[in-house]
This record gives structure tokens, C-alpha cells and sequence, in this order.
């Protein structure tokens, strides 16, 4: 349908209906979970991403240690943080790039975060700090790598910087999870079974 | 003399149906209430955000549907206009044979079962597969959903493992669910990049940005959209709103009073073609009207508010006893009571009985996030059905009852007669409409005095 007929058609409605637009006018304040931001951004975000049954590593060793102990022997990491945590490759075969013929190649997957939200506790993954899009939602375990400087308190903060360099972003807030079948709570349906997070 | 459909569902209602749907109708509604009380334990905050909620959805439809079409396109989005569901099927069809499109996974969304995509698709040869686990394992044998957050509600386990096995799902019977959600990331793996187009719908347009954002918990939306090269988003034009800015308020209502958890675990913004590695290439836009506009203009409009979160029908006491199926629509529940037959056009009268399927009790509206009146709209149906005169079978004649109900002392002196109802031999009446009708229903002994008197006595 031509694009000016389906806005007349909108358009028309409203003025049939008469309707008055109402304010919809509101502050942070309004909308923001105060319980959930209790503490610095930091905590809150360690928090919240901890009740998430997100798996927080705070330094390099313990998620060594994690990995050792899962008996993970191969990960993939992603092109644009490959610089990054060299201490990797001295225990685990890295591949440097995704292999879509092998999904499961790889046991887990490390890439970049561009933010974290403290209220909840949630990791922004954006096209434009990841290389390729499969690191993060194929293996069964990733991990983001996320600098502490880049916690912002609340979702509306985080709104407000989402789109504004990339033309895609994600929040994830815990393993990928299902309950369709009989209300159970499964986790590691089409992404992630762990979700972990390194902070830098 | 035919009975009405909905009776006629519910008198074959299986036990085991009636136990899902009503304890998972409860178990989330009382989950929702404590997440709600948790997140904003000032009092009336909750309901203050609902009402910001519904002034969001009653902005100016017109000028931000035109304002979200200028942003995608100005991002790389084709966008296209569709006035019915036939047209927006065409449209569909025509982007795969222009881009030679095989193979299709499609992320759970509501609008494409309302214009039966998935059907209209499979005949013209295109394999299409659904990826939210629930949908699976509703697509494979054939059924639509019976309620549209959890569209495979009504299903118990053994019957999907059996399910699984039989349409090569899974190599074996396992009715574990953790091994059948195993199964489904298995089994989708491969459909996920071998994909040529991902279908989605939109939870929210943001006119300011040009973008969508799509809400879901298993992961579907990341994984299609980092297999497909050609990513098709269709959405009714109600789901815009100014920018991202409003979205705050609907994440902090909507994965609270679907599913009873604070965030979705997943939100995805998709504001043109990717530019990461395995990401689409292209992306299309449809805005959807279908009979919208008409609502818009009707005064059912606050329907269009809606979120399809599913609490009203998970709070709705009809619901939990005859599920979702029984309201032979897309929208089952006070959501599908209300917009069913609007949608439905010249078969409105066909679903004419759904608005009897209500006790008027007010529960869906106490719940609603975007506070849509939903027992006024309700009412509202029934008059309609009676103005467009629709002949619903075994509608009860209500005539002698109004004659009563307008005289009040008339009304008194007859009131001690109803005793008499406890002594009528009514599980006898086995034939005829009064039979029919007490088929599927048990009327409480008369106990006598004021209603007034017990209400206040609890």
C-alpha cells in the first residue's frame, strides 16, 4: 500500500476518534528500581548480574581456574578484543575466527562489552566492538570482557548511549533461558548455558 | 439446535490441559506480583508507571509512524506498507523470490500467526522453521498457540518427546526437559545458519532512532540474526513509539508482568543491516494495519495498547479453566475477547460468543501494564454483537429477567422463590437447550439474604 494512504488511514482515524493526546511527560526518577541501584554503580551491577545467575570473575586467574575446572580445552575469541587476556592461549587452543560449518567447535567464547547497567544487571554487546556476531551466542559458555569504567547506573542511561555508534546492540542479562516446557526453568537454549563476565 | 462453540470446547477439555494451563496461569501471576513489589516498593509507583505506560501508546500514531519510517530508511531499511494481512504475505513472498530466499527461521511473533505466515509460506515451497523452543513444538504438529507468551502451555512433556521423536526432532523418546530443550539447540543449530532470511516481528518501533527492538529469552533473535543475510521485521503500526528514551518504562513493565523476572534476558536493537561478521545484509520493514486503523478510530482503541504480555489472561479466571485454544483466534484471553472479533471483520459474528466469556471481574485491568480498561471493553464487545445483531446459538432469552431486574418490588417479593431452584431436579435435565447449558455448568445452592451483607462478612 502506497505510504501516504496508510498514514491517512491512521491519521483519519484519529481525527475521527477525537481524541486528546495525553502528557506522557516523565523523569527517571519515575521509572528506575531504586532497591536495584542500592551502592555504587559497581556493585549494583556485581550484584544484580550475580542474582541474574550471570558467572563474575574479577580477575584473570579465577577464570583460568573456571575454565581448568569445566575441562575446557578450546575457545574462540573474538577478532577486535584478540589483543586482549594473552594468558588464555597459554592454556587453551584459540581460534581466532568462527566456524559456521562447526558450531560447536568451540567450548567458549570471549568478546568485548561495551557497557554494563548496574540496575540490570545487564552486558551490552554492540556491533561495533564485536567482530562477529556468533562468539557470543553459540558456544556454550561466554565470557565479556567488560572495562569497570563502563557501568552506567540505570536503563534509561543506558538508552540514552545505545544506538548512538552502532546499528546493533544487545543487552543480555543471564544465560539464555526457557520455560516453555511445563514451566521449567531450563537454561542454555539457543545461546549461552553460562554467562560469565570478566571485569577489566 | 447447535450449542456455542466456546461451550462446545469446553465441555472436551482434557484434565491434563485444564491442570497446565491453571497452575502456570497462577504460578506467574503471583510471580508477577512479587517482582513488581520488589522493584518499586513505594506505594502506587507500580501503577503510576502503568499510566505512563498508556499516555506512551496514546501519542500520535500518525506522526510517529511517519517519523519511524523516515529514521529506518535514512539507516538502510527497505519499508514497506501493508492494509491487510493478504498484502503483507505478498510482500513477504516477493522479497524471497527477489532474493532468492529457501530457507527461513522465523523469531516468535505474534503478528505473522495473526496473518498466517507460516501456512501461506510452506505452500509456495519455502521451508520455514520456528525457533522459540515453544513454537516448535507447536509448528511440528500443526497446532497455533494457546497463549502468546507461552504458546505451548497446554502441552505436557511426554506428549512433546513423543512429538520430538516422530517428527526427527530428536533420535529418541526423552522426555527429560532438559534433554529436550537439548534436542530443539541441536536440531535449530543447523537452521539458524543455514538460513538464507530471519523473520521477526517488533516489541517496540522507536520512531526517533529508527529502530526495533525485539525481546526474548532463549537467545533465537541474536542467534537468526547472526546466520540469515536477510533479516524481514513485520509489526502492526501500533508497536511505535517516540524513541528510545519511552522504552524505559515498557522494560521495566513488560518482563515483570509476563514472566515474573525483572529484564528479558535478551533485548535486541536492530536499527539497519548489521555490520559485524555473519549479520544480515539487508533488512525490510513492514508496518502492518490489518483493521487497526479501524480500531483507532472505534471506541475500542485502547486495545491497541497492548503489549502481549500475557497477564491478563494469566490473571483471568476463564483462561486458567478453558485455555487458550478455547477462543479459536490468535489472542486468546480478555486481550483476544476484545480484539479477535475486530480483527476478524466481516466474521465478526463468528466470534461473537467470546465476550460472554468473562465474568466482568475486573482482574485482567488490575494487572494490565498499559492499564487498558479491559472489563469496559468487554461490555462494549457485547453490545456490539448485539447491535450487529449476531445470532449466537443457545443465547439465553433475557427478556423476562429485564422485566424483573426493572422492578424492584416486584423483584423482592419474588426473591424467596429461588429457594425453590434448590429443590428442582435441574442435573436431571439431560436434553434441550436448558440441557445443553447446564452441560457445562454447576449452579451454587441458593443460601438466601443480602449480597451486601455477605460481602462484608467476606
Amino acid at each position: 500500500m502506497d505510504r501516504e494512504k496508510f498514514l491517512d488511514r491512521i491519521s483519519g482515524a484519529q481525527k475521527r476518534a477525537g481524541r486528546k493526546i495525553p502528557s506522557a511527560e516523565f523523569s527517571e526518577e519515575d521509572v528506575v528500581s531504586k532497591p536495584a541501584i542500592v551502592g555504587t554503580p559497581l556493585e549494583a551491577f556485581k550484584r544484580n548480574f550475580k542474582a541474574n545467575r550471570g558467572t563474575l570473575f574479577e580477575s584473570i586467574d579465577d577464570l583460568i581456574k573456571f575454565l581448568r575446572a569445566q575441562g575446557y580445552k578450546r575457545g574462540v575469541i573474538d577478532a577486535k578484543a584478540g589483543a586482549e587476556l594473552p594468558e588464555l592461549a597459554e592454556e587453551f587452543e584459540m581460534l581466532k575466527s568462527f566456524d559456521r560449518a562447526n558450531p560447536d567447535e568451540a567450548q567458549f567464547g570471549v568478546s568485548r562489552a561495551s557497557m554494563g547497567i548496574a540496575e540490570s544487571g545487564a552486558l551490552v554487546l554492540k556491533d561495533c566492538d564485536t567482530a562477529d556476531r556468533l562468539t557470543s551466542i553459540a558456544p556454550w559458555m561466554h565470557i565479556a570482557l567488560l572495562d569497570k569504567t563502563d557501568i552506567v547506573q540505570t536503563i534509561p542511561e543506558a538508552l540514552a548511549k545505545t544506538l548512538t555508534d552502532t546499528p546493533y546492540a544487545i543487552y543480555v542479562c543471564s544465560p539464555s533461558k526457557t520455560a516453555d516446557v511445563e514451566g521449567i526453568l531450563i537454561e542454555g537454549v539457543h545461546g549461552p548455558g553460562i554467562q560469565a563476565c570478566l571485569l577489566i | 439446535m447447535a450449542t456455542q462453540p466456546i461451550d462446545d470446547f469446553c465441555a472436551k477439555i482434557k484434565p491434563s490441559t485444564k491442570s497446565a494451563v491453571g497452575s502456570a496461569s497462577k504460578e506467574t501471576t503471583a510471580a508477577r506480583k512479587r517482582i513488581f513489589e520488589a522493584a518499586y516498593p513505594e506505594a502506587g509507583k507500580t501503577d503510576a508507571l502503568r499510566g505512563i505506560a498508556n499516555a506512551i501508546k496514546g501519542q500520535d500514531l500518525a506522526a510517529n509512524v511517519r517519523r519511524a519510517a523516515e529514521s529506518l530508511e535514512r539507516n538502510g531499511v527497505k519499508v514497506l506498507f501493508a492494509a491487510d494481512a493478504m498484502e503483507a504475505k505478498e510482500q513477504i513472498a516477493e522479497i524471497f523470490k527477489a532474493e532468492g530466499v529457501k530457507n527461513a527461521v522465523k523469531v516468535k511473533s505474534m503478528t505473522t500467526e495473526e496473518i498466517g505466515l507460516n501456512s501461506f509460506l510452506q505452500s509456495l515451497g519455502t521451508d520455514i522453521v520456528e525457533t522459540d523452543l515453544g513454537e516448535l513444538i507447536i509448528q511440528i504438529e500443526g497446532e497455533g498457540p494457546s497463549h502468546i507468551v507461552k504458546p505451548a502451555m497446554h502441552r505436557k512433556r511426554d506428549d512433546i518427546a513423543a512429538s520430538f521423536e516422530r517428527h526427527h526432532v530428536a533420535d529418541s523418546y526423552d522426555d527429560n526437559p532438559q534433554h529436550i530443550t537439548l534436542n530443539a539447540r541441536k536440531y535449530l543449530r543447523k537452521k539458524f545458519l543455514a538460513a538464507d532470511a530471519v523473520i521477526t516481528g517488533a516489541n517496540y518501533v522507536l520512531a526517533k532512532e529508527g529502530a526495533i527492538a525485539l525481546i526474548t529469552n532463549e537467545g533465537n533473535a541474536r542467534f537468526s540474526m547472526a546466520g540469515a543475510k536477510i533479516h524481514i521485521a513485520i509489526a502492526g503500526f501500533e508497536k511505535v513509539i517516540p524513541s528510545a528514551k519511552e522504552l524505559a518504562v515498557f522494560l521495566n513493565l513488560l518482563a515483570r508482568s509476563a514472566t515474573g523476572q525483572h529484564s528479558t534476558v535478551y533485548t535486541d536493537f536492530v536499527s539497519g543491516p548489521g555490520s559485524a561478521k555473519n549479520s544480515p545484509q539487508k533488512m525490510y520493514f513492514i508496518f502492518l494495519d490489518n483493521g487497526r486503523s479501524d480500531i483507532l478510530g472505534s471506541e475500542f482503541a485502547e486495545i491497541l495498547k497492548c503489549m502481549r504480555c500475557g497477564a491478563c489472561m494469566n490473571r483471568c479466571p476463564v483462561f486458567r479453566l478453558i485455555s487458550g485454544h478455547a477462543y479459536r483466534a490468535t489472542y486468546p484471553g480478555p486481550l483476544g475477547i476484545v480484539l479477535s472479533p475486530l480483527l476478524a471483520g466481516e466474521r465478526f459474528c463468528e466470534y461473537a460468543d467470546l465476550p460472554k466469556a468473562c465474568t466482568l471481574c475486573g482482574a485482567c485491568a488490575e494487572v494490565c501494564p498499559a492499564k487498558i480498561p479491559l472489563p469496559d471493553l468487554v461490555l462494549k464487545m457485547r453490545d456490539l454483537a448485539k447491535t450487529k445483531h449476531c445470532k449466537v446459538p443457545n443465547d439465553i432469552n433475557f427478556a423476562p429477567f429485564s422485566f424483573l431486574a426493572t422492578r424492584p418490588k416486584l423483584w423482592r417479593a419474588l426473591v424467596p422463590l429461588n429457594r425453590l431452584a434448590n429443590f428442582l431436579p435441574l442435573g436431571a435435565v439431560k436434553f434441550g437447550p436448558l440441557g445443553r447449558w447446564l452441560k457445562t455448568r454447576t449452579l451454587p445452592s441458593f443460601r438466601g439474604g443480602l449480597f451486601r451483607k455477605w460481602f462484608k462478612n467476606g
